[in-house]
C-alpha cells in the first residue's frame, strides 16, 4: 500500500515537473541563463522567500500548537509592526527596547488575551466556525490598525542596518536586513522544530492539540499550554510583520495579504512541518524571481506570474495525503433538528417577496426621508446589489452548511458566471443565457470538487482558496473573458415577461422584485431539498463519511452533486451580479472579496437558507446608518472593525444568529409547542450544569476530586441515568418537572 | 468592492495622473483678479434682480452642487478625502465672500467608495438634487448614462454638467457633459483601436536640455491593470519622440516588495542607463530608489516622476533615498502659496497640513464652476442659471486660469495644457527647478504632441 502510494506520488511529481518544464520552455523570455542572471534570481528569490517563509513559519507553528488555522496571523503581524513603528519611529525609542516591548511584552499578552477570550471556545467548533472567527479577527485587526494609524499619514519603518552596504553576491548586493530576515526565518524553523519536538512545553502543545483530555491526564495543563502557544504565535507574527514592513511599506492591506502566499508555503510543509514551510517560502520566492527574470508570458496570460502562489498552493494541496475515513468516533456536527415544513417554507418564501416588494414600493419606513409609497432609485440599486450577494450566499448553504464542504470559491464562480453571461446572452439581455451559464457553472463546481473527493476540512478550504485566487489572477484577466479594451456596460437589461431588469434607474424596482422572487423560489427549492434523500446524504456525509459509506452512500457522487448544485446556483447569482453591476474590471473578483460572504453567512447561520436573506438585509445596515446619522467619523471606525467583531462573536454563538433567533422566537408561534418545551428543557439542563467543562477537565489534576465533584460531573455530563441503564433496557427521558426537581434535590 | 485594491487603486490614479496634464495658457504670470471683478458685478446683479428657483439645484437662496469621490472605502480609507475637504471648504469660502449668483453655495458630498454601483448612485442623486457635479474624483465610473440622460426641471434631457477634478474612467472622460480640470490624453473620437492621443513632452524636453540631449533608461509602467498599462503607452511613445531612448520598459506593481525591484535595478545597471521615469505611483518610485541605493546603482543621473510623486508620503517614506527626484506638474505648487491668491485661498481654507494635489484640482474645478456661473450672471442675470446654460457656457470657456494658479485651457475644456513647472527634491523638500521665477509656469504649445497608436496593442508588448 505504502509502495503504491509512493509510486503514485512519484508519477505525480514527474507530471508536475514536466508541466513546469513545458511552461518554462513555452514562455521563455530573452534573458540568457547566465551566471549573473542566475545569481540575481537566487538572491532576489531568497530575499522574497525569507519574507514568505517567516510568515509561513509562524502560521504553521500556530496551527501545530493550537489546532486553529489562523487567517489573522499576518494582520496581527501588521498591527504589531505598526505598534513597533509607533514606538521606534514616532516616539524615538531605541530599536532594541521597541522590539522587546512589542515582541516580548505586547505580543505574548495579546496572544494570551486572544486565547482566553476567544480561541478556547473554538476548540470543538466546526471548521467553518474556526476559520470564520479567524477571518473576523483578521478584519478586526485590519480595522483597528487602520483606525489607530490613519492611512493618510505617511509612515516608514527603517530596515535594520539600512546604512551599511550589505554583502556582494555576484553582481547583486544582499542587504543586511534581508540576510537577517532569511536567517531568522531559517532559525525560527529549526528552533521551533526543536522546541516542539524536544521540549516538554512543545510536546505538551502538540499533545494538547491532538487530545486535550489525554494530555491533561498526563500532567499537561491544557489552558496554560494553549495560552503559551498563542503567545508564541503572536510573537512570531509580530517579528514577521516588523521584518516585512520595510520591504512592503507600512500598508495594512499589503502586510495582511502576504498571508495568501504564506498559505502556499505552509501547504508545502503540509501545515505541520515548520522547516518544510521555510522550504516552501523559499520555493515560492525563487519561483517568483525566476519568472520575473527569465519568463515572458504571452499577451493572454500577462498576469499569470501573480498566480504562482495560488498554483503552488493548489499543487501542494493535491499532494497532501488522502483524507482518511475516520472510524471509531462519530462527531455530530449538527444537532438533530426539526425540519421546516413545506407549508412553512412556502410561507417564508412568500414573506420574503412581500417584505422586499413592500420595501421596494416604499411602504416600509426608511431612513432616506422619502414619502410613503416612494423608494429612491439609489436604495433600489443597493437593494438589488445586496440581494445578489444574498444569492451567492444561498449557493453556499447546501455546500458548507449541509455537506460540510468548506468553499471559498463561490464568489469566483459567480464572477466567472457573470463574465460568461456577458458573452452568452447577457450582452443582448437574453434570459436563455442564464440557463447556459448555470449549465457551465455546474460542471465547473464539480471540477473544483475533484480535490474534494480525496480531501476534506482545511485542506479542501485551501484548495478552493487557490481556485479563487487563480480565477482572480488568470481566468477573469484573460482577454477572451474580459476584454481589457472594453468600456462601459457589458450587459443589456434582462427582458422577461414584458419587464426590463437592470441597474438602470427605470428598471431597478422590477429588478429588485425579480431578484426577490428568484431568491424566494430558490429558497423554497432548497428547503424542500433539505427534506429529501440527497440532503440527508450530504448531512450524513458531513457527520461521518465512514458511517455514510458503510450504509451504502456513494461519497463520490454525493460530493460531486452538491458541488455541481452549488456551482449552478453561484452561476445564476453571477448572472444577476452582471445585471446589477453592469460592468466589470479585471480585478472585480478578488479572493478577499469572497471571504466576507462566507463570513456573513456563517454569522447568520450557515445551515439555513433564510440566513442568506438575513445576510443580505444585514448588508443594508451601514449604508442606512450613514444616511441616518450623516457620516460621523466614529461610524467609519465601527464599519472597519464591526464586521470582524461580529464574526468573532461566532466563538460564543457558533450556530449563527438565525439559529438562536429561531430557537428563542419559535416558541411564540402557536403551532410550535415543541419549541416551547425544548426551551424549558434547556433552561432546566442549564441549571443542572453548574460547573464548566474546563473545570471538569481540571478535576483530579488541578483540583481535588471529591464525591461531590463526581456528582457534579455526572450531572454536567448528563450520565447519571445512563449509568443505571442496562443494555436493551429503555430509560425514559426525564420530564421538565423531573429535571427541575432533581436539580433542587441535595447532592448524594 | 472589494477587497486587495488599495495599491491597484493608487496605481490607477497614478497612471491617469501621469497620463494627464493640467490647463494652461501662454501667460507665465499669475493673474488673480477675476474673482474680485466678477464679484463686484454680481453684487450689482443682486440689487437688480430677485433670485428665483431656476432649475434643479437652484433655489431662491441657494445653489446646490455635488462632489463624488472615493473616500470611505474600507480598502483605502480617505483616498480622495482631499476632494471632499476642498469642496466643503470652498462652499464656506464662497459664502463668506458674498456667495454665488446672489445665493449661498451648498455642497453635497457623495462617497463613491471605489465602487461603480455607488458612482452610478451618485450620478442619480446629483441628477435629482444638484445643479452640477463639481470636483469629482471617482475611479470607477463606467456607466454615466444617469448623467448624460439627466432631465432638468423642465423635463428635458439636458444632461448633468460635470466639472471633474479628475475623470478617471474613459466613459466619464468622454461624456458630452463632462469638462475637465485635469486634461486627459483621449480625444474621444473613438474609444478603442488605433487613434490619436495627446501627450505632453515639455518635461522630457527640459530634462533632455539639461543632459546634453542624452537620456536613455527605464520607464516604469503601472502594471496592476490593463488600463493602467495602456495609459502609459502614449507617454512612452511621446517621450521617445522627444528624444529619450528606452533601454527597458517594465511593468511594476504597487504590491511589489522592494526586493522585486532588484532585477529592474540590475537591468538599469546592465544598460548603464542614466534615466528612470516612473509612470506608476509614489510607492513604486520610493521602492525603486531605495533598491537602487541598496544595490549601489550610480549610473542614473535623472530620476523623474509625474504629479503622482508630489506627495507628503513620497518625501516622508523616501527620505534621503529620493533626493534629487524631478517631479513635474501643471499648476503652481503649494510651496508657493503666497505667490497666488487662488492657491493661497485654497491652502488657507483647507489647512496647510491637509492640502494635496487631488484637493487642489477639486478647488480649481470649483473655481471654474464659479467662473462660469459668474459669466452667466453677467450675461443673463441671476436667474439665468440653468444646467443648459451652464453646459453651453462651459463649452465656450477658454479663458479660465484659476486666477493664475494654472494655465488657461483650449476651447471646450478638453485639450492638453502646454504649461508646466518642474520641481526637484532637495534636502527633503520640493524645490522649484524650472522655470526659475516663483509663481510662474512655463508654457509652450509645441510641447503638446499627438501620438497615433492603439494602446491595447502596444500594452501587449510590455512585459
Amino acid at each position: 500500500m505504502t509502495l503504491h502510494w509512493k509510486r503514485n506520488n512519484v508519477v505525480a511529481v514527474a507530471a508536475v515537473a514536466l508541466g513546469v518544464l513545458y511552461l518554462v520552455n513555452a514562455n521563455r523570455g530573452v534573458a540568457p541563463y547566465s551566471a549573473k542572471n542566475i545569481g540575481t534570481v537566487l538572491v532576489v528569490g531568497a530575499a522574497l522567500g525569507g519574507i514568505y517563509a517567516i510568515t509561513a513559519g509562524g502560521l504553521v507553528m500556530t496551527y501545530a500548537t493550537t489546532g486553529v488555522f489562523n487567517f489573522a496571523h499576518a494582520s496581527i503581524g501588521a498591527f504589531l509592526a505598526f505598534l513597533y513603528w509607533e514606538l521606534r519611529v514616532n516616539h524615538g525609542w531605541p530599536t532594541l527596547l521597541a522590539l522587546v516591548v512589542v515582541l516580548v511584552v505586547v505580543a505574548p499578552l495579546l496572544g494570551v488575551v486572544l486565547d482566553v477570550l476567544l480561541m478556547r471556545r473554538l476548540r470543538d467548533a466546526p471548521l467553518v466556525v474556526q476559520l470564520m472567527v479567524t477571518v473576523g479577527l483578521m478584519l478586526a485587526f485590519m480595522g483597528i490598525t487602520t483606525t489607530i494609524w490613519k492611512p493618510i499619514t505617511p509612515r516608514a519603518t527603517p530596515a535594520f542596518f539600512a546604512g551599511s552596504s550589505g554583502v556582494h553576491i555576484g553582481d547583486v548586493i544582499a542587504t543586511w536586513h534581508r540576510i537577517i530576515t532569511v536567517a531568522l526565518a531559517a532559525a525560527i524553523a529549526l528552533v521551533l522544530r526543536a522546541f516542539l519536538y524536544r521540549t516538554r512545553l512543545g510536546i505538551s502543545m502538540r499533545a494538547v492539540v491532538d487530545n486535550r483530555n489525554l494530555a491533561a491526564l498526563t500532567g499537561a495543563r491544557p489552558n496554560v499550554v494553549s495560552s503559551a502557544a498563542w503567545a508564541l504565535g503572536c510573537s512570531t507574527a509580530g517579528l514577521a510583520g516588523i521584518l516585512i514592513a520595510p520591504e512592503t511599506g507600512m500598508v495594512v492591506d499589503t502586510l495582511t495579504l502576504i498571508i495568501v502566499i504564506a498559505f502556499a508555503a505552509a501547504a508545502i510543509g503540509q501545515l505541520r512541518s515548520i522547516p518544510m514551510a521555510f522550504v516552501g517560502g523559499m520555493v515560492i520566492g525563487l519561483a517568483k524571481a525566476f519568472t520575473g527574470v527569465f519568463l515572458a508570458f504571452g499577451k493572454d496570460w500577462n498576469y499569470a506570474p501573480d498566480a504562482i502562489p495560488a498554483v503552488i498552493l493548489f499543487v501542494a494541496v493535491l499532494f497532501l495525503p488522502n483524507a482518511r475515513l475516520e472510524t471509531g468516533t462519530v462527531r455530530l456536527t449538527k444537532r438533530t433538528e426539526r425540519l421546516t415544513t413545506p407549508a412553512e417554507a412556502l410561507g417564508g418564501a412568500a414573506a420574503m417577496v412581500a417584505i422586499v416588494a413592500a420595501w421596494a414600493n416604499g411602504w416600509i419606513p426608511w431612513f432616506s426621508g422619502t414619502h410613503f409609497g416612494q423608494r429612491t432609485d439609489i436604495w433600489l440599486g443597493r437593494g438589488a446589489g445586496f440581494l445578489v450577494v444574498g444569492l451567492i450566499m444561498l449557493s453556499l448553504v447546501p455546500l458548507i452548511g449541509w455537506a460540510g464542504q468548506v468553499s471559498f470559491a463561490n464568489f469566483a464562480i459567480a464572477g466567472i458566471g457573470a463574465l460568461l453571461y456577458s458573452h452568452l446572452g447577457g450582452q443582448h439581455g437574453e434570459p436563455y443565457g442564464i440557463v447556459l451559464v448555470m449549465l457551465v457553472c455546474a460542471p465547473l463546481g464539480a471540477l473544483i470538487a475533484l480535490p474534494a473527493l480525496r480531501l476534506k476540512g482545511l485542506y479542501l478550504a485551501l484548495g478552493t482558496m487557490a481556485f479563487a485566487e487563480f480565477t482572480d489572477k488568470v481566468i477573469v484577466r484573460h482577454p477572451k473573458m474580459l476584454d481589457p479594451s472594453a468600456t462601459g456596460v457589458l450587459f443589456e437589461p434582462l427582458k422577461l415577461f414584458g419587464f426590463r431588469m437592470s441597474s438602470d434607474p427605470d428598471d431597478r424596482k422590477a429588478f429588485v422584485i425579480f431578484l426577490a422572487l428568484a431568491f424566494a423560489v430558490l429558497f423554497l427549492l432548497l428547503e424542500l431539498l433539505r427534506r429529501s434523500r440527497w440532503a440527508r446524504r450530504w448531512i450524513a456525509m458531513s457527520d461521518s463519511p465512514a458511517a455514510s459509506a458503510t450504509i451504502g452512500v456513494n461519497l463520490i457522487t454525493t460530493k460531486v452533486a452538491v458541488w455541481a448544485l452549488s456551482g449552478a446556483l453561484a452561476g445564476f447569482a453571477g448572472c444577476m451580479l452582471g445585471l446589477s453591476s453592469g460592468s466589470f474590471r479585471v480585478d472585480s473578483f478578488p479572493l478577499f472579496a469572497g471571504l466576507p460572504l462566507v463570513l456573513l453567512l456563517a454569522v447568520q447561520g450557515v445551515r439555513y437558507p433564510v440566513a442568506a436573506f438575513m445576510g443580505a438585509v444585514g448588508l443594508m445596515t451601514f449604508p442606512a446608518l450613514y444616511e441616518a446619522l450623516g457620516r460621523p467619523s466614529y461610524l467609519t471606525s465601527v464599519e472597519l472593525i464591526g464586521p470582524g467583531i461580529a464574526a468573532i462573536g461566532m466563538a460564543v454563538r457558533p450556530e449563527g444568529a438565525v439559529f438562536y433567533a429561531g430557537r428563542d422566537l419559535a416558541g411564540f408561534l402557536p403551532w410550535r409547542r415543541d419549541a416551547r418545551e425544548d426551551k424549558e428543557l434547556r433552561i432546566a439542563r442549564a441549571r443542572a450544569e453548574d460547573i464548566t467543562k474546563d473545570e471538569i477537565n481540571d478535576l483530579g489534576i488541578a483540583r481535588p476530586f471529591t464525591v461531590e465533584h463526581a456528582a457534579q460531573l455526572d450531572r454536567a455530563l448528563d450520565i447519571a441515568d445512563a449509568m443505571l441503564e442496562r443494555p436493551g433496557q429503555h430509560v425514559e427521558e426525564p420530564t421538565v418537572d423531573e429535571w427541575v426537581a432533581r436539580d433542587a434535590a441535595p447532592v448524594g | 468592492m472589494n477587497r486587495p485594491k488599495v495599491l491597484v487603486v493608487l496605481c490607477l490614479v497614478t497612471a491617469l495622473v501621469a497620463a494627464c496634464g493640467g490647463r494652461g495658457d501662454d501667460s507665465t504670470e499669475s493673474a488673480g483678479t477675476t474673482t474680485n471683478t466678477t464679484a463686484a458685478a454680481n453684487n450689482d446683479a443682486c440689487a437688480n434682480e430677485k433670485p428665483q428657483a431656476t432649475d434643479i439645484g437652484v433655489t431662491a437662496d441657494k445653489i446646490t452642487i455635488e462632489v463624488m469621490a472615493d473616500v470611505g472605502s474600507s480598502l483605502a480609507p480617505g483616498l480622495f478625502q482631499g476632494n471632499h475637504d476642498a469642496l466643503a471648504a470652498f462652499a464656506k469660502y464662497v459664502n463668506a465672500n458674498g456667495g454665488i449668483a446672489c445665493r449661498d453655495l451648498e455642497v453635497k458630498l457623495w462617497d463613491t467608495k471605489l465602487n461603480a454601483d455607488e458612482s452610478k448612485n451618485g450620478l442619480i442623486d446629483a441628477c435629482a438634487n444638484a445643479l452640477a457635479l463639481v470636483g469629482n474624483n471617482s475611479l470607477f465610473n463606467p456607466d454615466v448614462s444617469p448623467m448624460t440622460d439627466c432631465k432638468d426641471k423642465a423635463g428635458a434631457a439636458t444632461g448633468l454638467p460635470d466639472i471633474a477634478a479628475l475623470a478617471n474612467d474613459i466613459n466619464e472622460q468622454c461624456s458630452r457633459t463632462t469638462f475637465l480640470i485635469q486634461a486627459v490624453a483621449e480625444q474621444c473620437k473613438t474609444l478603442s483601436g488605433e487613434r490619436d492621443l495627446s501627450a505632453f513632452t515639455g518635461f522630457t524636453k527640459y530634462l533632455l536640455s539639461q543632459n546634453d540631449n542624452d537620456l536613455h533608461g527605464l520607464f516604469m509602467v503601472p502594471g496592476d491593470l490593463p488600463t493602467t498599462v495602456q495609459s502609459a503607452t502614449y507617454q512612452i511613445k511621446a517621450q521617445q519622440s522627444a528624444g529619450v531612448k528606452w533601454d527597458a520598459v517594465l511593468k511594476v506593481s504597487g504590491r511589489d516588495e522592494q526586493a522585486a525591484y532588484t532585477p529592474r535595478v540590475q537591468q538599469v545597471k546592465a544598460a548603464n542607463s542614466n534615466f528612470v521615469y516612473n509612470g506608476s505611483n509614489d510607492r513604486a518610485m520610493v521602492a525603486m530608489r531605495k533598491e537602487a541605493n541598496a544595490q549601489g546603482l550610480n549610473s542614473v543621473k535623472v530620476w523623474a516622476c509625474s504629479l503622482a510623486c508630489y506627495t507628503r508620503n513620497f518625501l516622508a517614506t523616501g527620505g534621503a533615498d529620493v533626493e534629487g527626484t524631478y517631479v513635474w506638474m501643471q499648476f503652481l505648487p503649494f510651496e508657493e502659496a503666497d505667490s497666488n491668491k487662488a492657491l493661497q485661498a485654497y491652502v488657507d481654507a483647507v489647512g496647510a497640513n491637509k492640502v494635496d494635489s487631488f484637493g487642489a484640482q477639486a478647488w480649481q474645478a470649483a473655481l471654474l464652476f464659479k467662473h462660469v456661473v459668474d459669466k452667466i450672471v453677467d450675461s443673463d442675470g441671476v436667474n439665468g442659471i440653468t444646467r443648459a446654460k451652464l453646459l453651453e457656457t462651459l463649452k465656450t470657456t477658454d479663458d479660465f486660469t484659476a486666477d493664475g494658479w494654472m494655465g488657461s485651457q483650449p476651447k471646450d475644456l478638453r485639450g492638453f495644457s502646454p504649461c508646466m513647472v518642474v520641481l526637484q527634491v532637495k534636502s527633503g523638500k520640493f524645490v522649484r527647478a524650472f522655470p526659475e521665477k516663483k509663481g510662474t509656469l512655463e508654457c509652450s504649445p509645441q510641447d503638446v504632441v499627438q501620438v497615433h497608436l492603439d494602446p491595447a496593442k502596444e500594452a501587449e508588448q510590455i512585459k
